[in-house]
């Protein structure tokens, strides 16, 4: 298996009321253990692509192949559960959970349920130093606190890729900088396939790959 | 299981989600009103509807076999009339049962069998059937099956009911005399049915304190009791009776032996005799009695204790401490006089009894029987000798428990027709439920209404003026044992000789209890209609809370839940909603049906009148919770509710995650 992910030839319009073409023949290959860096102006279709690889919409035509599996309507769900983790920019978490069943809500969907994701879901607290935090409500923690609970469920069912999408765009530069660290050295040392979409210039440059999404294409730019 | 978690944490109430909070707790509380309301209307209903069948079947058993025409046209039957071992005369059915043999016929001496006659009964293996005793033996088998099955022969009969009342009107009168006369139907007594308990009346102390004065009461052969004549009371009466209070009337006169020693007392000493009225209360300018060893002071003058008498000057009641019939009648009471407690021992003269408890029920038979009926324990009800039962309505015209009066019939002989009359006396009172002609039913001792049938022709062969009650525990379970008797009579080739009918085969009661059965399916619908209605608020309820969470279904999207998962959470918010609120409307109705006495009087005062009529409802609105409504509520709501809550869960778990996520 030389690409963990294969985007090939994705096609993707919306119909508002007219039809917009948003992505057209659109591929990409990532191997395992690297990062990439989807980059473009507001509209071009960034987060499209990262719902499209990630299967939360499904594609007009083209296909997504994770480790050489087609992702289909039958098996998304587990895809999305057991190989990717998902970091948004805002509403990341459930406001009736505590920070802790956040983390582990991931491996309660798996009916995981056990001591041993629990050992693992404060290790993950811990890592984005949020230990102290664990019993607050979603609804109790800052912009920041979120983001890094998000980040520490995003790697609770242990995936081999997160998915980005511009993580620290609500966020102060500084709470910015330390989502971005932890982010990118979680999945260095991890060793997971990173896919972001992101404007910030700097972010990207930490990553292996870079693209840039323009005119409904998706350009190497690194 | 997450799901659930979530769901739970979804139905509490948040200030930030005010409108789906307020729509959740109306929704419970509308479901909880929906399942209290129908909780309690069908409990009352059904409980309607058992007392009812309980009052159809006071008089009738639930369950009944008689014998068919192909019976009273049997060998079997008609072999009596021309055999001298049977005396020449048909026999009931208890008869039968205890003959010596099944075919009392001697072809040497009796008369030759008609040939139109049919022939002997046989079963199919030649054997000679016994028509009764088989039944009775099938019957049997059946008891051991179903212990709560009792069963008991009866024989019907009618007759001229005469009862003579005799009253006193007090001091210086003569007894008032009056009649009280009614063509009546005859019941042998069933000493075997289980509800009797619930059908008879117990004896007053009207009714004791009236046997207590009746001369005509025989008494026992006890050596220790005088003659009536002598003390003016049956002591025999008192043996079965439990004196708790007794009161004093115009008779009552007494040596002061229950005033307590040096209290100063009211009192008016008449100066033309030795009788001293004690007052009813104290005060200053009567005469001031005080009693000091056995001198009595008044005003300070000394009397001898035992050369006064005295009354009260209003009746008082007192609290009988200890009571001792034998060897003399002997009273331990305690009172107050002008607010001193007083106690003392008194005889009997001139008191009243005012509360007592009539003995009843007995492990062993009693030697002298009470004049009451009475129960002994494995035995079953007993009536005391000559004693009949009759309708309550006779005890609401002033019948009392030892009224004599005696049954006229016709008997008749080769050349005419001659009244007949058996005395007996009253021996209690029962509730005759809702049978039509129930007022004119008296129970009898079987013997009184075999008499009458024998020498009258009230025993027709196409009535069911013989034959035998079955009783069940409870009522309802005479329809599953129907067919069981059916079946062992069958078996028994006996089947076309005995007709078993259920309570709900009887002509006087079949209508009724149709109605009943019509309008609890009726009730049922309209209830079940109610809680759909109802539960249709969780649908509102739960689109509201879809809309709310529409992030967060698509977080849950994203991190692989189902969409099964979205279903089930969702539908889960429904089914609990519905469940609390079942849960909640139950113990609103346990509560509301333990006190609905106190809620009914609460509506009559309300209303200004009575707001369930007693004739239809009874004395007390039934407020035993219906088993069958708690298990159709309980089981039907959360289903309803789960119903409904899948039509928004279908819907949540359909959303576009991606859209969603975009639009943030």
């Amino acid at each position: 298996m030389k690409y963990l992910i294969e985007v090939c030839n994705l096609s993707k319009s919306f119909y508002f009321p007219k039809k917009i073409d948003v992505l057209k023949d659109v591929s990409l290959s990532i191997e395992k253990g690297k990062s990439a860096a989807i980059m473009g102006a507001s509209g071009e279709g960034k987060t499209t692509l990262l719902h499209l690889i990630g299967s939360l919409e499904k594609p007009d035509c083209g296909k997504v192949l994770i480790k050489e599996k087609e992702v289909t309507s039958q098996n998304c769900a587990s895809i999305r559960n057991s190989l990717i983790g998902f970091i948004f920019q805002t509403s990341n978490l459930l406001e009736d959970l505590t920070a802790l069943e956040n983390v582990m809500l991931p491996s309660m969907i798996a009916r995981k349920n056990d001591k041993l994701q629990l050992k693992k879901a404060y290790e993950l607290l811990d890592m984005v130093g949020l230990s102290n935090r664990k019993h607050f409500y979603a609804k109790q923690l800052s912009g920041g606190e979120k983001q890094r609970v998000a980040i520490a469920r995003a790697y609770i069912n242990n995936p081999e890729i997160i998915l980005a999408d511009e993580p620290s765009g609500n966020l102060d530069h500084e709470n910015a900088t330390i989502i971005h660290e932890m982010l990118i050295s979680s999945c260095k040392d991890f060793n997971k396939t990173l896919i972001l979409v992101t404007h910030n210039q700097e972010l990207a440059s930490y990553c292996d790959l870079q693209y840039l999404l323009k005119n409904k294409q998706l350009i190497i730019s690194k | 299981m997450y799901e659930l978690r979530l769901a739970l944490r979804y139905l509490l109430p948040k200030k930030r989600a005010i409108s789906t909070s307020i729509i959740s707790i109306i929704s419970f509380i509308v479901i909880s009103l929906v399942v209290w309301l129908c909780l309690v209307f069908l409990s009352v209903t059904s409980g309607l509807e058992e007392n009812w069948l309980s009052k159809l079947t006071q008089l009738n058993a639930p369950l009944r076999i008689t014998p068919t025409s192909k019976y009273y046209s049997s060998y079997y039957y008609l072999i009596d009339t021309i055999s001298q071992n049977s005396d020449y005369e048909t026999k009931t059915i208890a008869e039968k049962l205890s003959a010596p043999q099944s075919n009392p016929y001697q072809s040497n001496i009796d008369a030759d069998i008609p040939y139109f006659w049919p022939q002997k009964e046989t079963l199919s293996n030649g054997s000679a059937k016994d028509l009764v005793k088989d039944m009775y033996s099938s019957l049997q088998d059946l008891q051991k099956q179903e212990p709560s099955l009792y069963f008991q022969d009866y024989e019907m009969s009618g007759a001229f009911l005469r009862l003579s009342l005799s009253r006193d009107q007090g001091e210086h009168l003569p007894l008032k005399t009056s009649f009280l006369s009614q063509m009546s139907y005859l019941l042998s007594f069933q000493g075997s049915n289980p509800h009797l308990k619930e059908l008879m009346l117990q004896p007053t102390v009207d009714d004791i304190n009236h046997l207590l004065i009746q001369p005509e009461i025989p008494i026992t052969q006890d050596a220790y009791y005088p003659t009536f004549k002598n003390e003016g009371i049956n002591r025999s009466v008192l043996d079965h009776i439990d004196i708790l209070e007794v009161k004093s009337n115009s008779k009552f006169s007494m040596s002061g032996q229950i005033l307590p020693e040096g209290v100063e007392f009211s009192v008016k000493k008449s100066p033309f005799s030795s009788t001293c009225t004690i007052l009813n209360k104290k005060n200053n300018k009567d005469d001031c009695l005080k009693k000091v060893g056995d001198t009595v002071y008044i005003n300070k003058e000394p009397f001898n204790f035992h050369e006064l008498t005295f009354v009260f000057e209003k009746p008082v009641t007192m609290k009988v401490i200890a009571f001792q019939n034998k060897p003399t009648l002997h009273l331990e009471v305690e009172t107050e006089i002008q607010g001193r407690k007083s106690t003392g021992s008194l005889p009997f003269l001139g008191l009243t009894i005012e509360k007592a408890k009539p003995k009843v029920f007995f492990d062993i038979a009693p030697k002298s029987p009470p004049f009451w009926a009475y129960y002994v324990k494995d035995i079953g009800w007993k009536l005391p000798e000559k004693g009949v039962l009759l309708p309550k309505s006779y005890k609401d015209s002033g019948i009392l428990i030892g009224d004599p009066g005696y049954l006229a019939y016709n008997s008749t002989t080769a050349s005419s027709s001659q009244e007949q009359r058996i005395s007996f006396k009253v021996a209690g009172f029962y509730d005759p439920g809702v049978m039509p002609t129930g007022n004119r039913f008296i129970f009898a001792p079987q013997e009184i209404v075999r008499t009458i049938n024998a020498s009258s022709s009230f025993l027709t062969t196409d009535s069911a003026t013989n034959g035998i009650m079955l009783w069940t525990t409870p009522i309802k379970k005479a329809l599953d044992i129907k067919p069981l008797i059916s079946s062992q009579l069958k078996k028994r080739e006996l089947d076309s000789y005995w007709k078993v009918e259920s309570y709900e085969d009887y002509e006087f009661s079949k209508d009724l209890i149709e109605q009943f059965k019509s309008d609890k399916l009726l009730f049922t619908l309209i209830a079940l209609i109610i809680l759909v209605v109802a539960c249709s608020n969780i649908i509102s309820m739960l689109l509201l809370l879809i809309n709310d969470k529409k992030q967060e279904i698509a977080i849950l999207l994203s991190m692989g839940a189902t969409r099964k998962s979205i279903s089930l959470i969702f539908g889960l918010c429904g089914f609990i909603t519905g469940l609390m609120s079942s849960f909640a409307g139950i113990l609103a109705a346990i509560f509301t049906l333990k006190n609905l006495d106190v809620i009914s009087s609460f509506l009559s005062s309300l209303l200004g009148h009575q707001a369930f009529n007693a004739s239809f409802f009874g004395d007390h609105l039934p407020n035993h919770l219906s088993y069958d409504a708690l298990f159709f509520i309980a089981v039907i709501t959360p289903i309803i509710a789960l119903i409904a809550g899948l039509v928004p869960a279908i819907k949540a778990s359909r959303l576009k995650p991606s859209s969603i996520l975009r639009s943030q």
